[in-house]
């Protein structure tokens, strides 16, 4: 039997994922964490064969982040991180420290413990792409990788020479991007881009890589 | 051909005149044409002597005709034997040659580039102008640049260094705002111009420019008001930002929520098609009934809201550790996130490098800041502390936070968080 450790923040989720976890005799459950901030420590106090990690944690730390650190200290406990944003470069950058899996939320027990047996099983399973939402006109797949990190810049609210710096454009450059996003996406202003951006859940406009 | 001699005297005095004017047009000619045109001047000096000689000898032929002709030369006698025309085409040419000369002085003129034309030029332009040795005596000035000085300083322009002293340091008379000082002083003028002033060493002569700027002025001020609306807009974002967080966060929650509810749907078509048809498996209804109660109580129950201390207080009882908490909070609560999540680095790493189990951390509040101190009852550091992954990104976060970061080794490990009051950045 498989120690299981469940890192979320939202109360319902966590007892949804504890209650899916809870139906398979394979895994046992250590008591839930909130944030992510706790759970090296854990680990380090306690065994733990798998753990269930949310990206955005309490205290605002992020699951990707204590994953990588984890990943390091103890490689053998094997790790899905779990989302339900669409936030496009959590799959590339958890490929990148070393998680074993990436599920998206889904309210069936079945998907999830589908892929906790084969993670354990010595498999790594990741989405192909994350979900595709919709930004105004546009998706989410006609932006290119570039567009998209001038979109996570602009919705934290930087001006476009502070984003020229951050990304190491030029500001002319900066602006190209800007106004080919908004003739992809049909806004009228930079506000409402920055807006509506941030509500789909595309960008995070907080999340650093790791 | 008729000659000179068979015309009636009036005819005769008429082309003689015509002679005599010829001439004085010709040495005015000569007197008015410019220096550099030193080769015109040699052909007109032996034409006026020969128009003059011409002129004479046509006045003799009048004379003689009225007077004994005993002192009149004999050439006077050949010259009036000419024809007419011949003289008048000798008139006719020289007359038109001196009409050329005349014209192309005109020209000239018109067109050389002489000291007063340049002074006029200057004083046609619209920025301002002085030059003047390195002394301050004044060689040239344009009605700009005195008619400035007369604007700004309410005094003629009389030595450029003195000027540009005043241009620098001294106050404007009332009505004149200075924008600038220094090496490129600036003026507001009291019809809203704007003045850029700018000195420049030429060789052996000071140049003393005054260039209108409004426009530009007043696109840079479009401009910065532009750059702040922006400013203010990019504020607006990021503080919208943080509302949204909230909204995706309950709009999350309320997902999950209709899909604990489909369960209970599931739970009871289950439990109607047992009891119809008896068929299924009734540990699973009972499983699923279970959920459904777990999930049901869970709603029914008043929500814990835990704050971020709370949360790290808990999370540390559970695997045996005791966080100590005391003192004020900061009202910031991303200050609260920033202490907690320091909290649980500190714990981890007192646990990991000191055997700690107790972790203590005491907040105090000063006048101007929120100050934080975190220990442990682990042992005390042998070396100097190395700043690892964790602390080098919380004190990046904590930085960006508009916070410090502080760490002691000595007498006990200690780490501090200083947070300056009013002051907070976003994470």
């Amino acid at each position: 039997m498989y120690n299981v450790l469940i890192v979320e923040d939202d109360p319902m989720a966590r007892k949804l994922l504890e209650i899916f976890v809870a139906t398979s005799e394979n895994y046992h459950l250590v008591p839930s964490l909130d944030s992510a901030a706790m759970a090296e420590l854990y680990c380090m106090t306690n065994r733990v064969d798998l753990i269930m990690m949310d990206v955005c944690t309490a205290m605002d730390v992020s699951g990707i982040e204590a994953a990588q650190k984890i990943k390091k200290n103890y490689p053998h406990i094997k790790i899905i991180i779990i989302t339900s944003q669409p936030e496009y470069s959590y799959i590339a950058h958890a490929r990148q420290i070393g998680v074993e899996s990436f599920w998206y939320k889904e309210p069936t027990a079945e998907a999830l413990l589908k892929v906790m047996d084969r993670t354990m099983a010595g498999e790594s399973i990741y989405p192909d792409s994350a979900p595709v939402t919709r930004l105004g006109a546009a998706l989410s797949n006609d932006f290119t990788e570039r567009e998209l990190e001038v979109l996570r810049e602009l919705v934290s609210g930087k001006t476009d020479a502070a984003i020229a710096e951050t990304l190491c454009l030029s500001v002319t450059r900066v602006k190209q991007h800007i106004q080919r996003i908004r003739e992809k996406t049909q806004f009228a202003n930079r506000t409402e881009l920055a807006v509506r951006a941030r509500e789909s859940g595309l960008v995070i406009g907080d999340y650093k890589h790791p | 051909m008729i000659t000179y001699a068979a015309l009636p005297m009036s005819l005769k005095t008429i082309i003689a005149t015509l002679f005599f004017l010829t001439m004085t047009a010709g040495i005015c000619t000569s007197l008015i044409v410019g220096k550099k045109q030193g080769k015109v001047k040699l052909i007109l000096l032996p034409v006026c002597t020969a128009v003059m000689a011409a002129m004479l000898l046509l006045y003799a032929s009048v004379i003689r005709a009225e007077r004994a002709p005993a002192h009149i030369p004999a050439v006077s006698l050949w010259f009036e034997q000419q024809p007419v025309i011949l003289l008048l085409l000798v008139w006719l040419a020289i007359a038109a040659f001196f009409g050329m000369v005349i014209i192309e002085e005109i020209n000239r003129r018109k067109t050389e580039i002489t000291p007063s034309s340049i002074k006029e030029s200057l004083d046609q332009l619209e920025t301002g102008l002085c030059y003047a040795q390195p002394n301050g005596l004044i060689l040239l000035t344009n009605h700009r640049m005195n008619e400035l000085s007369h604007a700004i300083f309410g005094k003629a322009l009389q030595n450029a260094n003195l000027f540009w002293q005043a241009l620098t340091t001294d106050p404007p008379v009332d009505g004149v705002e200075r924008i600038a000082s220094g090496e490129q002083p600036e003026f507001r003028l009291p019809d809203g111009t704007v003045r850029s002033f700018r000195r420049e060493a030429l060789d052996g002569t000071i140049q003393i420019t005054a260039a209108d700027t409004t426009r530009q002025h007043r696109l840079v001020g479009e401009l910065q008001d532009r750059h702040r609306d922006l400013e203010d807009m990019n504020a607006r974002i990021r503080s919208y930002g943080d509302k949204v967080d909230e909204y995706v966060i309950a709009r999350e929650r309320l997902e999950t929520r209709v899909n604990l509810h489909g369960f209970l749907g599931q739970a009871l078509l289950m439990t109607r098609h047992y009891l119809q048809y008896e068929s299924g498996d009734p540990k699973r209804i009972i499983d699923v009934w279970q959920r459904n109660i777990e999930v049901l109580r869970m709603e029914a129950e008043p929500r814990q809201e835990t704050d971020s201390l709370s949360s790290l207080r808990n999370a540390a009882k559970a695997i045996g550790m005791q966080v100590h908490v005391s003192g004020p909070l900061p009202d910031s609560l991303q200050q609260q996130k920033l202490i907690a999540a320091m909290g649980a680095e500190t714990l981890t790493n007192a646990v990991r490098h000191a055997g700690a189990k107790q972790l203590w951390i005491d907040m105090e509040q000063t006048e101007t800041s929120h100050i934080i101190r975190y220990t442990n009852d682990g042992t005390v550091p042998t070396g100097p502390v190395t700043e690892g992954g964790g602390l080098s990104t919380a004190r990046k976060k904590i930085e960006a936070a508009g916070g410090l970061l502080r760490i002691d080794a000595e007498p006990r490990f200690m780490l501090t968080i200083i947070f300056e009051k009013g002051v907070t950045m976003d994470v």
